[in-house]
Formats: structure tokens, sequence, C-alpha cells
């Protein structure tokens, strides 16, 4: 094209962030089309050459793989809600419309993964947890577990100062993680990694090990106080600590040293979460205030002021838009990250609400309360879905499946219980604990579930 | 190795009474039934998850106090806890690990820790030390076997820094056992009287009935009254 008959306008493009040319015609300035009728758009530094496409099961992704200038890069097209019963075809139209590497060449490779994204939706939905293995995992009660990103194995935190990783199939003890002085709290895979877990303790340090020969990398010393939350960014290399001390802390994974102190909070801080992009942190604390921080500065952003009481939960929707938290004041809040103001409350709850988290797209929010309800709200409308009722005790966490269409939880009742999120309907009671449930957890297909309890032992269902 | 223990704790607290003291301040008798049957529990569903222990953690407000329930395995903490909180008795299992109650009591809140005694789990005990108001430590007067045993426990918990000054009520549990020993004579064997880092009290009682449990949660109250002023 001669370019001295167009004018180019610079934009951003809208997934990968990088910059391109938008055409317009000189004279009409109305934007110049392409050969399929979509706007012209000329990539800057030169041609994008898509090489392949990969999937993201959960929360439900494609991502393209492409060539820019030499350069091998990826960019993702989140589909939040896709859901099984999405028109393939519609959602492709607007796929290409949107993303001009998905060609009409394309199309029929996309259309697949569309509906192989669908299939995984529909997987496990119907799925049954019988016992499958109960370990007589330690000494004294669990504090928390987690699983890694295949769900091979899995981590239990405990009072009695270890932190163990078991197989998942055959319930094998794989390491023991000894050198916590007290309590091991706060527990963490480097997921999608897995190959590094960090422990918190009441010890007042954060030790990080490495799964596959157990042994410490590096104790993180510098806080006051019991360690009680902590999270890896999305890409591992820094590991977030909360404390009693009022303070939280970032750790360099490589070398092992401090990054950033966060103060700010006049009270303990009890939970954090990492947003998906990694460049903010959020913290809930006993001074019933919500901070966010950005990552790369170690300052605050925002601080988040409403509740009441004191907060006890607090996490990011996938798209990093959404805060949502739970706090002893009885409601739950959704704020807007980038503008730190509240955009709803939920005070259905006749008591604390002691656990919340959105569903893996952001779609949806459950809560967990003393009350010995847990709840079901929708993101987008702030509609409550479902109440679901049934435990004898408070409810002390809560949790989705990959697919969004079952949560857990876990109660002082000694049951965890699976409910169907549409009707509300406890599905199945995973009973047999003798003692308090105070941690269960699903793994990243769906198909097994993990709770920990104050009977010393863990359960695998599956 | 144990006789090896018991000499080293006898050196640091070494102090003797003098002619004039009278130690029968310390003795209080077996009194009335526990009043704190009247009380309900603070927490309406009778247990607390994870989020509660760590509310229980943080140093605690004036009107709340932590209270730290220790003794060797069998000595009847559990029982007493549950007295205190007013629950039925008649299951009680060895503790594998703690239970926490809270009651009321003269105005304060009584967050009461009991952790499971046996021998494998004693070196965990530390874990429970920090922000203790009070330690009450439960001997089973019947068992002199063990009078030994439960004296080197309790010498070791004098000694943890983390307990420093902290008060102790000593629990002469199991009253209503014939053969249970004295308050005086456990006082005795245990040389209480050599304990000058802090205020003590022993309270005979029994547990399972109830008797002198009041009185102990009574010397409690007063000390941490006396200690938070």
């Amino acid at each position: 094209m001669a370019i001295e008959k167009y004018r180019l306008k610079l934009i951003t493009e809208k997934y990968s962030g990088t910059q391109c040319w938008h055409v317009f015609h000189l004279r009409t300035r109305s934007p110049v089309l392409g050969s399929h009728g979509y706007s012209l758009l000329v990539w800057r530094g030169g041609e994008m050459k898509l090489k392949r496409f990969l999937l993201r099961y959960y929360p439900p992704g494609i991502i393209l793989e492409y060539v820019k200038g030499g350069e091998i890069r990826t960019k993702s097209i989140d589909l939040l809600d896709l859901t099984p019963e999405t028109d393939t075809e519609e959602l492709l139209a607007e796929i290409r419309k949107s993303e001009p590497l998905v060609t009409w060449s394309r199309a029929e490779q996309v259309r697949q993964l569309l509906r192989t994204l669908q299939d995984k939706l529909r997987q496990h939905v119907e799925r049954s947890f019988p016992l499958f293995k109960v370990l007589q995992a330690h000494v004294l009660p669990l504090t928390n577990v987690a699983f890694n990103k295949s769900g091979s194995s899995f981590i239990t935190g405990s009072y009695d100062r270890t932190c163990k990783i078991w197989d998942t199939a055959s319930g094998e003890e794989l390491q023991s993680l000894e050198g916590h002085r007290n309590v091991v709290y706060a527990i963490a895979f480097n997921n999608p990694y897995g190959d590094k877990v960090a422990t918190g303790s009441f010890d007042k340090t954060c030790k990080l090990w490495s799964v596959e020969t157990g042994k410490c990398f590096h104790t993180f010393w510098g806080h006051m106080a019991e360690i009680v939350c902590l999270a890896f960014n999305p890409q591992s290399t820094l590991v977030a600590t909360g404390s009693m001390d009022t303070l939280a802390k970032l750790w360099d994974v490589q070398t092992g040293e401090e990054v950033a102190t966060l103060s700010g909070h006049s009270a303990e801080i009890i939970s954090l979460a990492f947003n998906t992009a990694g460049d903010r942190l959020v913290t809930g604390s006993f001074d019933r205030t919500v901070s966010l921080w950005d990552v790369p500065t170690g300052s605050c952003v925002h601080t988040l002021i409403g509740h009441r009481g004191e907060i006890s939960s607090v996490q990011f929707n996938w798209d990093c838009s959404l805060i949502v938290t739970g706090s002893m004041d009885r409601t739950c809040r959704v704020w807007d990250a980038p503008a730190g103001k509240c955009v709803f409350t939920f005070s259905d709850h006749e008591d604390e609400v002691l656990d919340v988290c959105f569903d893996c797209t952001g779609q949806l929010i459950a809560t967990a309360s003393a009350d010995g309800t847990a709840r079901v709200y929708s993101a987008a409308t702030n509609q409550c879905i479902a109440k679901l009722q049934g435990h004898e005790g408070e409810i002390s966490k809560v949790c989705f499946n990959p697919q969004g269409s079952r949560v857990l939880t876990a109660s002082v009742d000694k049951t965890a219980r699976l409910w169907d999120v549409r009707s509300g309907e406890c599905v199945q009671v995973l009973g047999g604990h003798t003692d308090e449930i105070f941690s269960c957890a699903f793994n990243y297909e769906g198909d097994a579930i993990i709770t920990g309890s104050k009977d010393n032992t863990c359960r695998i269902w599956r | 190795f144990l006789r090896r223990k018991a000499a080293s704790y006898e050196l640091p607290r070494c102090y003797f009474r003098q002619p004039n003291e009278k130690i029968e301040s310390n003795f209080i008798h077996v009194g009335r039934r526990n009043p704190f049957a009247r009380h309900r529990r603070d927490n309406h569903l009778g247990f607390q998850g994870l989020l509660s222990i760590l509310r229980k953690l943080k140093s605690t407000p004036d009107q709340e106090v932590r209270i730290l329930l220790l003794g060797l395995d069998n000595g009847g903490k559990t029982t007493l806890l549950k007295q205190l909180a007013s629950e039925d008795i008649s299951h009680i299992t060895p503790t594998q690990g703690f239970n926490i109650k809270s009651v009321q009591s003269q105005g304060f809140k009584l967050n009461v820790w009991d952790i499971g005694g046996q021998r494998k789990i004693r070196p965990y005990w530390r874990n429970y030390f920090e922000n203790t108001d009070v330690l009450i430590y439960v001997i089973d007067s019947a068992d002199r076997k063990r009078f030994e045993e439960t004296g080197q426990e309790l010498a070791e918990l004098l000694d943890e820094e983390k307990l420093s000054g902290v008060p102790v009520l000593i629990f002469a549990n199991k009253q209503d056992l014939l053969t249970a020993a004295p308050a005086a004579e456990i006082a005795e064997g245990l040389n209480l009287h050599t304990i000058r880092d802090r205020v003590w009290q022993i309270q005979s009682c029994s547990a399972l009935t109830g008797e002198g449990v009041q009185d102990g949660m009574n010397w409690v109250c007063k000390s941490v009254n006396a200690k938070k002023k």
C-alpha cells in the first residue's frame, strides 16, 4: 500500500499489550478494511505469524503462540463465560473479529479447541468422591492442605512443626519437611511449576523447600510474629508472607533475600493474594481494612475501607478487576480493584463470614460463615444464586471445583460437603473425620479432593 | 537421663522458705460446685475453626485471658476443660492435639487451651506458650508412681523463658479417689515453695465432680486482675 494515502494511528493491542498501527484513509478518515472486512492493523515491528495454539482448561482460554520480529511470544484469549451450552459458531465469529491472528484458515482448528474446552467443563460434573485413603499424616492437628497443579502430589502443614509432601495416587509420604520450630500454618506450592514449596510458621520464619529432595533452599527471617498466610506470585519469582506482626513481606525466590516490606496495617495480616498478572497484592487485616499493593515498587495503591469487623479472607478474580473480602462484620464485599472502591456488599449471613472465594473464571463468589451456611453469588449481577444449608457448625473453608459447577465446604461439624452450584443442594457429605475439618482442596482436574483435620489425619477422596 | 534432669532443675530456683512464712496461704481446700456451669460458652456452636485459633493467638485485649492447661496424659485436663464449659464429660478420649474453650468469669473471657499430655506430644507444648497469661498444671493425685515425672515436666515448664513470670495454678486433681494424695503432700513433693519468680497456687479438686474447680478459677481471675492492672 502506498503509505502517503493513509494515516496511521498508534493503538495498544487489547490482549497482548503490544502496539500496532490502526490504518485510516487520509481523506475520508474512515478505517481501512482488510480482505475479510475487518479493520486493518499493521503490527509494529513487522508481521506476526501464528505458530500454534495452546489450551488452558481452567479458566477456559486459548493461548496463541506467535512469532513477531523473530521472537516467540504468546497472548491469551480468555473465554471466561464459556459454558457447555455456548454457541461455538457465534463465539468463533467473535474471536475472529477481535483477533487478527485467527484467520479463516485457522477457524476450523479454533472450533475444535472450543469444543474441547466445553468437554472439559462437562467433565467430572456428576462425579461423586468416595473415600480413597485415610492418611495418618501427622502426630498433631493439620493446618492447611494444597495440591500441586497436576494434582500428582499435595502438601499438609501441621502443629507437629512439619510439612509433608504426599503422593496422591498411592497416599505415600514423599518428603517430610522438617526444620521449623513451631506450627507450620501457611503452605503453598509454586504452581504451575510445582518444584518448590513455601511454608510459613508460628516460629516467625518462612522456608522455601525443594520438592524433589526435601532440602531447604532458604529461610526467610524478618517477621516479628507468627506467619499466617503466604503466596507465590504467578511467575514464581516472589513469595509474599503475611504476619501477626502487621507486616507483609516480599521475598526473592532465587536469592532468598527480602525484596520489600509492606507496612501500613495497624493489626494482624490474616490473608493475602496476588492477582493473575502478579503486579498487585491484596492483604486483609484484623484492623478491618484491606490494602492493595503495587508489587514492583512495594507501595500501597489503595486502602479499602468499609468493613466494620476484622477481615477474614481476601481474593482477586481472574481478570484482576475485582477483589472479594469476607469479614467478621457478617458481610462480604466486592471491590473494584483499579479504583479501590466498594461496588457491592452482601449482607445475608447471620454470623461472621470466615472464608470467601471466586471460582476460577471470576463469575461466581462463594462465602462461608459461622452461621453454618454458605452462599453462592453471581459476580456480574450480585444476585444470590444458592444458599447452601446443612452443616451443623461453622464453615471454615469454601472452594469451587475448577469447572465451577460444585462448591466444597469444610466445617467444624467434622464433615466436608459438596454442593451443586445451581440448585444449592448437597450432593455428597464427606464424613469420617473424628474432629473439625480445617482445610479442603480440589485438584486442578476436579477429580480429587483432600481434607485436613484437627484429628491429625488427611483424607483423599476420588 | 531422668536423674540428670532432676538434678539440674533444682539448681536455678533453689530458694528456701523463710521460717516465719506461711505457706498455708497457698492452699485452698475443696470448695463448692463450679459456678461456671451457669455460663454458656461464648461460642454458640461449641467449636472453633482455624481462624478463631488465630484470633485467640493474638495478644489478648485486657478483658481476655489466655490460659494454658498442661500436665501428663490422663491427668484430667480435658475433663476439667469440659467441666468449665459445662459440657458432657462422660465420653472423653485421650487428646491427640488440643481443645480450646472460652468461658466468661468475673468480667473476663477465659480462653482455655487444653493440650494433649502424652509423652510423644509433650515436646510440642511450647507451640502454645506465646502470650500465655496463666498456666494451669493438672496432676493426677492418685498416680503416685508418676509424681516424679510430673514434677520434672512442671520444672521444665517453669524454666521456659516464654512462661517466665506467668502465674501458675496447680490442680491436685482426682480428689474423689480414695487413694489421692492431699494437695499439701504434693506441694511438698514438688518443692513448690521454692518457686519465687512468680505467684503460684495449689488447689485440690475433682474435675469429675467439679469440686474445687471454682476456687481454682477464682484464684486465676484474681492473679490476672493483679497482673493486668
